[in-house]
């Protein structure tokens, strides 16, 4: 049907906003009205009555708020059309198809409206396949038997039996309604993501695939992409006003999570389920103790209560500067601080032996307890510490016997090596042992118990080996000499210097008998253990230097070298000096029959790493060389009495000091046969250290509980400053620290003393020198000995 | 060790047993809490009976962990790589420090005036 206009029709003037009684339009042509166009209300009301042509008076009212449009706006023709569209039928339907599982429009809209219909029951008579009709079933069987034959096949639209529809009323399970309120923060989406990255991972790895194969491999779980709230019963705080203080770990299924996570979550999600989780693990107090976190939480607290408690000491520690200093001229003092004492049974009544700081933290150091008397040999033990806690070591171990020396790996931080006075050697990581170790405990350590070629005394240092050796030749090593007093000599030596650093990666190592060449393979092996830990050197009383392999549980020794004492004593015949053990100077063909001298203490260079002192207990100091066949290269005697310790100076290369019973310091140059300088003292000095910053500082304790600190820059004869730390009590052992001017000073009940160095003590880890100017500070000294020699003091 | 928990024969004292009693006794502390996250069992250890951790342990243990939840929130919302070590709140009276972790919060009340 073509689509009706309807013609425009002219709104009526108004010229008053009253009534009218003129109605100007002419009704003969009026139009039919549709639903558009609302003939004008009459008085009457009815405007139906002026399509029949009732001329009748007509007033028209007008509501208060019409539209006045104006005489060219009124006569405005306007276009209104009838179209067959259902104007109600939305046109943007847009329906969920499954096939293609995205949401589409559906573009076939009908406009069909739908009055009435009704489904008939009607059926087809005459098809024989209907059912349920009476009347056509009858007549089938009147008639020839239906048989499907090859002759008589009818093909016939058959009409099926409408089955009606009927409504009925189906009861459900009670559909359980749930709120579930929760707030979003932003590193909760983080936290989400980052599961969802390991689970990725975590898939990668497994599948072995490209990423994104595994990633569709992972969606073809059972796990659904977006994983929906199960429904459980409401955690208590869920509602609550905590405005993101909502913990996340208490709600099931977030989404990203996967569905390991998942079920994790249900676990731990309610608040009856964490009843059960703790329930189902046995005792209410348990889980409380199995949380590893709450360990580390404690053990920070207990950092924090001891800071509060002991305030002071930590300010004093970080910022005490001793302001008397500026008035005392050249010498300082010490300012005590922490003191640490043993509460374990096992490491009390101790002797503290050794202490080592770690070379990585600058708060952590180990301090090894034994006993230096031998005929009571008792068991020793470890502790490591922090200065954060000086109540309660990090960690503790107990041997069999007496530690006796102990240091740490430099290049991996949890390792550390231990020698024991019955000859054992041990290298663990602090982290992996229990806390106390009982004395059967100890075959998992990497004993040598039973391996050939133990020592059988008392090992006295153990010291890493990292660096690969050196492998300039001892001759051509500039540096180690010592140099001509003459300037332009000494810019040669330096033009050499420069030279040998550069050549030092070209050089070849030479065949020469001090060099590592020769045993380069074996030597590589050693040294690049199988873990690539490192190895251990150890010193011990039995006079070997012996070097230690880490295996799977054991370390394995191989000799480097023996002390030997003094052959050509052996060789006179009978001199009566120090030499102990078994000799039989009587058979001087005998090589082996060579006496050895027990070591004592040992210092490797810190520089040319094949290089080590070896202070023997028959008071002569050994220059070895740890290359394959070590041998030694010089040997100095000037002490009188077992060497007690000897150190390298940490930035000079040519200078070191050894300390001994016989109550003095000496001062070397290691190209030299002579000390330099002497420094006697009261009683036997138990150790002597420099300190890491400086090459002129260095500081000792000694046997009456004395600690000396010396600065050979400002006065070469006599320590700037000297504390009485401990009264009757044999201080053993002093240690610097590498980060801070901290030292620690051990005793013999086996407190270790914190001592912070004031501000003249230190004067160089305050100018923050440089290395030359260090080194040539020392040269001064060094000058200055030799002209004290000269002139006879 | 000596001691060994009473309520548990066979096993030895845990490392965090004996830090727990470790720290109650150091100068100042009025004691430890530990408590769930949503505050249903808590473990106090104080070795002083009038401790205020005792008498109050409840609004302790939920006013504490709700309050560090909140402080976690923040640092995460600053940073969400970040994360919130412990706290700690300095009254006239006590200093309490607060340590959450992902299943607990510990609780300790230090008087710091007491130490030295």
């Amino acid at each position: 049907m073509p689509p009706k206009t309807t013609k425009t029709t002219k709104a009526t003037t108004q010229k008053t906003k009253t009534t009218t009684l003129t109605d100007k339009s002419p009704k003969k042509n009026q139009p039919l009205p549709s639903a558009s166009n609302r003939p004008p209300m009459t008085s009457t009301g009815l405007g139906g009555f002026g399509r029949f042509g009732f001329d009748q008076q007509k007033q028209v009212i007008k509501p208060a708020n019409q539209l006045k449009l104006s005489e060219t706006e009124l006569n405005e023709e306007f276009q209104l059309m009838l179209n067959t569209t259902d104007s109600f039928m939305p046109s943007n339907i847009v329906r969920f198809n499954f096939k293609d599982k995205q949401f589409k429009s559906d573009t076939n809209i009908t406009h069909t409206r739908t009055h009435f219909s009704l489904d008939g029951k009607a059926v087809y008579q005459g098809s024989g396949s209907s059912q349920g009709n009476q009347a056509s079933g009858q007549q089938a069987s009147e008639g020839k038997a239906k048989l499907a034959n090859a002759f008589n096949i009818s093909t016939v639209g058959t009409q099926t039996q409408r089955l009606e529809p009927k409504t009925m009323l189906v009861d459900t399970d009670k559909i359980v309604f749930e709120d579930f309120s929760y707030t979003v923060t932003q590193w909760d989406i983080f936290d989400s993501y980052m599961q969802d990255q390991e689970r990725q991972k975590v898939e990668k790895e497994k599948t072995g695939k490209k990423p994104g194969i595994a990633k569709k491999a992972a969606n073809q779980d059972d796990t659904p992409l977006i994983p929906l709230p199960k429904a459980t019963p409401m955690p208590a705080n869920a509602l609550e006003p905590s405005g993101g203080g909502v913990i996340p770990g208490e709600f099931p299924g977030l989404p990203g999570m996967s569905g390991e996570s998942l079920l994790n979550q249900q676990s731990t999600s309610t608040t009856s389920n964490v009843m059960a989780l703790a329930g189902a693990q046995q005792s209410a107090n348990v889980s409380f103790e199995t949380d590893p976190g709450i360990l580390r939480a404690l053990q920070v607290l207990e950092r924090m209560t001891l800071q509060n408690t002991f305030e002071g000491i930590s300010e004093d520690y970080k910022f005490w500067e001793d302001p008397s200093d500026a008035q005392k001229g050249d010498s300082g003092g010490v300012l005590p601080l922490w003191t640490f004492v043993p509460s374990k049974r096992e490491a009390k009544k101790k002797t503290t032996t050794c202490i080592a700081w770690h070379p990585r933290y600058p708060d952590f150091f180990a301090v090894g307890y034994g006993t230096f008397e031998f005929n009571k040999q008792s068991t020793g033990a470890v502790a490591v510490y922090t200065l954060k806690n000086h109540l309660n070591p990090e960690y503790f171990f107990t041997f069999d016997s007496s530690v006796l020396s102990i240091a740490w790996n430099r290049k991996h931080p949890p390792y550390l090596a231990v020698g024991l006075s019955n000859g054992v050697v041990l290298s663990f990581d602090i982290r992996d042992q229990t806390n106390t170790l009982s004395v059967s405990k100890l075959d998992f350590n990497r004993r040598k118990g039973d391996v050939k070629g133990k020592h059988t005394d008392c090992v006295w240092g153990v010291v890493w080996e990292e660096e690969m050796l050196s492998s300039i030749s001892d001759d051509d090593d500039e540096l180690m000499k010592r140099p001509d007093r003459s300037e332009p000599k000494e810019h040669d030596e330096k033009k050499q210097e420069e030279k040998r650093h550069d050549g030092e990666e070209r050089e070849k190592p030479e065949a020469r008998p001090r060099t590592q060449a020769g045993g380069a393979p074996e030597e590589e092996g050693a040294s690049s253990s199988i873990e690539g830990v490192g190895t251990v050197l150890s010193v011990s009383s039995d006079g070997r230097v012996t070097r230690w392999r880490r295996e799977k549980d054991r370390m394995v020794p191989r000799d480097v070298m023996e002390i030997k004492g003094d052959t050509d004593d052996a060789l006179d015949g009978g001199e009566d000096d120090e030499e102990q053990g078994e000799t039989d100077t009587t058979d001087q063909t005998i090589i082996f029959s060579q006496t050895v001298s027990g070591c004592s203490c040992v210092s490797v260079h810190p520089t040319r790493s094949h290089l080590a002192l070896i202070g023997t207990e028959e008071a002569i100091i050994h220059k070895v060389t740890k290359s394959y066949n070590g041998e030694t290269l010089q040997k100095y005697s000037a002490h009188k009495m077992p060497v007690y310790s000897v150190a390298w100076n940490p930035m000079h290369p040519r200078v070191f000091l050894s300390a001994g019973a016989d109550w003095s310091v000496f001062l070397w140059d290691h190209t030299l046969d002579q000390p330099q300088l002497e420094f006697a003292f009261g009683s036997s000095i138990g150790d002597v250290a420099w300190a890491p910053f400086s090459a002129t500082i260095f500081a000792m304790c000694s046997a009456d509980g004395k600690v000396y600190v010396f600065d050979l820059n400002i006065n070469r004869q006599e320590p700037l400053c000297e504390v009485q730390l401990e009264k009757n009590t044999r201080l053993t052992k002093i240690a610097f620290s590498a980060f801070d001017p901290v030292i620690l000073v051990g005793d013999e009940k086996g407190k270790v003393h914190t001592l912070k160095l004031s501000p003249n003590l230190r004067k160089s880890y305050a100018e923050k020198n440089s290395v030359e100017e260090e080194i040539e500070r020392m040269e001064k000294v060094l000058d200055y000995a030799i002209r004290c020699k000269e002139a006879g003091m | 060790m000596a001691s060994a928990k009473p309520a548990e024969p066979q096993q030895p004292p845990s490392e965090i047993e004996t830090t727990l009693t470790r720290m109650s006794q150091h100068p100042g502390v009025l004691g430890l809490l530990i408590a769930t996250k949503d505050c249903k069992r808590t473990k106090i250890v104080a070795i002083d009976e009038e401790s205020p951790l005792l008498l109050q342990k409840d609004e302790y243990a939920s006013l504490c962990t709700s309050i560090s939840g909140q402080a976690l929130s923040v640092i995460r919302d600053i940073d969400p790589a970040d994360k919130l070590l412990f706290m700690r709140i300095r009254t006239k009276k006590h200093e309490i420090i607060i340590a959450p972790e992902d299943d607990f919060t510990v609780i300790c009340v230090q008087d710091p005036n007491t130490a030295s």
